[in-house]
């Protein structure tokens, strides 16, 4: 372990992703990494999203010299889905329903926000489902046999907490709907910084600033010595 | 008539079903087809597919898809009110005026309502085929 390779917490991110990338069906689209923005149309119906990252962490306190820590890491879930409006279009849309037929079709249209609410509902219980089932408990790592018959798991105490729903709103006549969650979970990191790049020994050249009469700003030329410019 | 009665009929019917007016066609909640105006002829709005907005997260003017569609309500035999699902019919695009699309103002969202210059804006959304 060193600087060169992947600590825990990068790899329990790769490994949510995988996981949920295993799982997602045409149920949702998982986004790696955080993405600035995603548009109302990319969540429709089927298509919602699930973004995933590395939100924060902390090193426990540990006795000097000892060359692994605990890690409590976070890692933020951020749900995006949208939904149109719902009616029987066949009878809204026929030139000869009556007027008590529309009054039926619209008093039985369904409001996008209230769609999109039971399918924010639906969404979290399908990635609970997926990230607390037992049998991905390890997160695809090794489990390994320990001394009085107990199993180690690489990450201890998988928890997902702190669901909560933001405000519906209208865009591009959609139902927007977001909402976070943070599955947290403690890994032992190790540091002992095997691995590190060696200093470049070559001196560095920075230069002026100022252009030579080449037009070149690095160059290193006694012109611009502070000396001989401040020579009389 | 007074400057804001002129305003409220004539005025607004030159701005709204003059040369920008687009047909549109309103069905009640009661079932009732809305599809001509006060004097019989076919009901004019005027119909925005995109409007400028500010993004609330950092503060940038942005152009949004969202339908504005601005009726006088002089011409409306019922008038849209806040709480209630209305059918909005709107050609496709301002150049194709044969081919209406579906689209319901719901109780998501109130009209806005003009008072003072007797006008309203519907703001319908999209709707699927339940």
């Amino acid at each position: 372990m060193g600087i060169n390779d992947e600590m825990l917490f990068e790899q329990v991110r790769d490994k949510i992703e995988a996981l949920l990338l295993a799982n997602q069906g045409t149920l949702f689209r998982t986004i790696v990494g955080q993405r600035e923005r995603v548009d109302s149309a990319e969540v429709k119906d089927g298509l919602r999203s699930l973004q995933v990252f590395y939100e924060s962490g902390e090193y426990s306190d540990s006795k000097s010299g000892k060359q692994t820590k605990e890690h409590d890491c976070e890692y933020r879930l951020e749900y995006k889905l949208s939904r149109a409006a719902r009616v029987d279009l066949s009878v809204l849309d026929n030139d000869s329903a009556t007027p008590a037929q529309l009054q039926a079709a619209l008093l039985a249209a369904d409001e996008g926000s209230t769609l999109a609410d039971k399918a924010m509902d639906e969404f979290r219980r399908i990635i609970s489902q997926i990230l607390l089932d037992p049998k991905n408990r390890a997160l695809g790592f090794t489990v390994t046999p320990g001394t009085r018959g107990q199993l180690n798991y690489t990450v201890s105490r998988p928890k997902l907490e702190r669901f909560r729903k933001n405000q519906p709103l209208q865009k591009g006549g959609l139902i927007v709907l977001t909402a976070s969650e943070t599955f947290t979970t403690t890994v032992t990191e190790t540091f002992d910084g095997a691995g590190v790049v060696a200093a470049d020994a070559s001196p560095i050249n920075y230069g002026t600033g100022i252009a030579n009469a080449d037009g070149d700003p690095t160059a290193d030329e006694s012109l611009f010595d502070v000396d001989t410019l401040n020579s009389p | 008539m007074n400057i804001r009665e002129h305003l409220a009929t004539k005025g607004l019917k030159r701005m709204i079903e003059g040369n920008f007016g687009l047909p549109v066609i309103l069905i009640a909640p009661d079932g009732t087809t809305i599809s001509t105006d006060d004097e019989g002829n076919t009901l004019k709005g005027q119909v925005l597919y995109d409007h400028d907005s500010l993004d609330p997260e950092t503060g940038d003017l942005m152009s949004t898809k969202e339908i504005r569609v601005t009726l006088r309500k002089t011409a409306l035999s019922t008038i849209p009110a806040a709480g209630e699902t209305w059918k909005v019919s709107i050609p496709d695009d301002p150049s194709g005026q044969d081919t209406m699309t579906t689209y319901l103002m719901n109780p998501d969202e109130s009209p806005v309502d003009g008072q003072s210059a007797g006008f309203i804006t519907l703001k319908p959304k999209n709707v699927d085929q339940s």
